[in-house]
């Protein structure tokens, strides 16, 4: 990567624009979108619910292409998935026949079965998938399915699977959605200190805003479709954060301030 | 998997035994003749006196029967993956198969009777044809079930279309195979009963038109009965089965 230098961000989207579908019934899910995300940076991106949050992620991840403008990943444009991207959604989508341990197993398999080396290391795998279910406080649920586990569980497996192959980008699709609001705080702490221990860049789509500001360096504004920032919001709190920052005027001054410009959109432009 | 408590084990049973009671009793109230109703108590005599007879015949149609099940689930599972595998197969098959899966398979024994003669050949390919389309649907549906999510993380992760099928859409689809097996396996007896009767001289479905002939109509229910007790013990062979590589699937 001679061409990386320290200010170059890690992800860079161009004046991105995507529409799905040809013809009357395409629809243009983003225009005009610009983002750049450090290496390391903790990123979260919000916005009503179909504004193309989602279609972030893809393009990030190089499931689609854009339809205009670029999309970049250490300065090489994306044109297919690079294998260093871990996502996770709000469906844990786990595989009901493996046991948790054969699920957080799965990219590696990927991986490795691309470079033949499928079987040789395969105790190795289970040896990661093991510590890394411990960090996530799974230990000795390794063997169970994932019928057996709660929903809160599932989303540690899903973390897991997401994380096992170290990506350089962990891609979050709203993962704390389904569940209970003490889970869903457990698991913030989860999030943080994975991301604090393996420094990946993260980036998270959410629409709790409270969740956003807790977890991320950086909060990012999605206008409704066709989506683009409308604003950004730096997080100047310390980290670790702790759950009582919630309650402090700064930070839900942020909250306030990020709330004002979701409902702004859809109202300035129904007028 | 939750065990099943006594009751539930015993309660088919108790139906079974309050079915032929009452079967029994009604019929000696009504005074019905036995060529119109035989009484349980006339059909299991006539199964023990006509017994040796029956074996020989119930052997013959449980073979062909098995045989032709086995080749639907062959042909279901090839075209099942073909169909579930790609789209365009898919358009292209479905259309004529659900046609073919229309025509009463009745109408069909008289043709291969002329192609391949009476006897147990048109048997086994009526009992194929009429099993093999569920096994069909069920294994394109299971390869369908894929979550796009879980696709997505793989597809992430440079994972190839035929490395998504292997890994996730084969294993997905085997408790909607399994389910299939059952019901398949009870519809390739109807059509090997289809085909005796019609055009055989061996198997319970000859057995029972030739017994129908003479009016021994407690014949007739025998081999009934005896086609009955076979279509329940492979549905369960198959439903335990189903137990034991899919459990998985089940709460």
């Amino acid at each position: 990567m001679s061409t990386e230098t320290p200010s170059q961000p890690l992800v860079n989207f161009q004046n991105v624009a995507l529409r799905y579908g040809n013809g009357a019934e395409s629809i243009l899910a983003l225009e005009g979108l610009n983002l750049s995300i450090q290496k390391g940076e903790f990123a979260a991106v919000v916005g009503m619910s179909g504004c193309g949050k989602s279609s972030l992620l893809k393009l990030m991840s190089g499931l689609v292409r854009p339809t205009a403008g670029s999309v970049t990943i250490h300065g090489q444009e994306v044109t297919k998935p690079l294998g260093i991207v871990g996502m996770a959604f709000q469906n844990p989508s786990l595989m009901p026949w493996r046991r948790a341990l054969e699920n957080v197993i799965l990219p590696l398999e990927i991986k490795s079965e691309q470079r033949w080396l499928h079987s040789g290391n395969a105790r190795e795998h289970k040896e990661k998938a093991r510590e890394l279910l411990a960090k996530v406080g799974l230990s000795g649920f390794e063997d169970k399915y994932p019928k057996e586990l709660s929903g809160g569980m599932k989303q540690r497996v899903s973390l897991c699977r997401a994380l096992i192959h170290q990506p350089e980008l962990l891609l979050l699709d709203e993962p704390f959605g389904a569940l209970d609001a003490f889970t869903r705080e457990e698991l913030w702490g989860v999030l943080q200190r994975l991301h604090n221990e393996t420094g990946c860049t993260v980036v998270l789509i959410t629409h709790d805003l409270t969740e956003s500001v807790y977890l991320a360096d950086k909060v990012h504004v999605m206008s409704p479709r066709p989506g683009h920032l409308v604003y950004g919001a730096e997080v100047p709190f310390e980290r670790p954060r702790d759950l009582d920052d919630r309650f402090k005027a700064s930070f839900t001054q942020i909250v306030a301030d990020l709330r004002h410009h979701i409902s702004k959109g859809p109202e300035a432009e129904a007028v | 998997m939750r065990s099943k408590s006594s009751l539930e084990q015993l309660a088919p049973w108790v139906v079974i035994v309050v079915v032929l009671v009452v079967w029994e009793f009604g019929t000696r109230a009504l005074g019905l003749q036995p060529f119109i109703l035989p009484k349980p108590t006339d059909i299991y005599a006539s199964l023990l006196r006509w017994w040796e007879q029956i074996q020989f015949h119930a052997v013959h149609t449980l073979t062909t029967t098995v045989t032709g099940f086995a080749i639907a689930v062959v042909l279901g599972i090839s075209l099942g993956l073909l169909v579930g595998y790609s789209r365009l197969a898919y358009h292209a098959l479905y259309p004529i198969m659900i046609g073919f899966n229309s025509v009463p398979k009745v109408a069909l024994v008289p043709v291969l009777v002329i192609w391949f003669g009476i006897g147990t050949v048109p048997a086994v390919i009526t009992a194929c044809a009429i099993s093999f389309f569920p096994i069909v649907v069920n294994v394109a549906t299971g390869l369908a079930t894929v979550e796009p999510e879980l696709e997505d993380v793989l597809r992430s992760l440079g994972a190839k279309r035929h490395d998504i099928f292997l890994k996730v859409g084969l294993p997905s689809a085997m408790p909607y195979f399994f389910a299939s097996l059952k019901v398949s396996v009870t519809l390739a007896f109807v059509g090997t009963i289809i085909s005796e009767t019609v055009a055989s001289n061996r198997g319970v479905g000859y057995l029972m038109i030739a017994a129908s002939g003479r009016f021994d109509v407690p014949l007739v229910f025998a081999g009934l009965f005896v086609i009955a007790v076979m279509g329940i013990v492979l549905y369960e062979g198959f439903a335990y089965m189903e137990r034991k590589l899919t459990g998985w699937a089940y709460r």
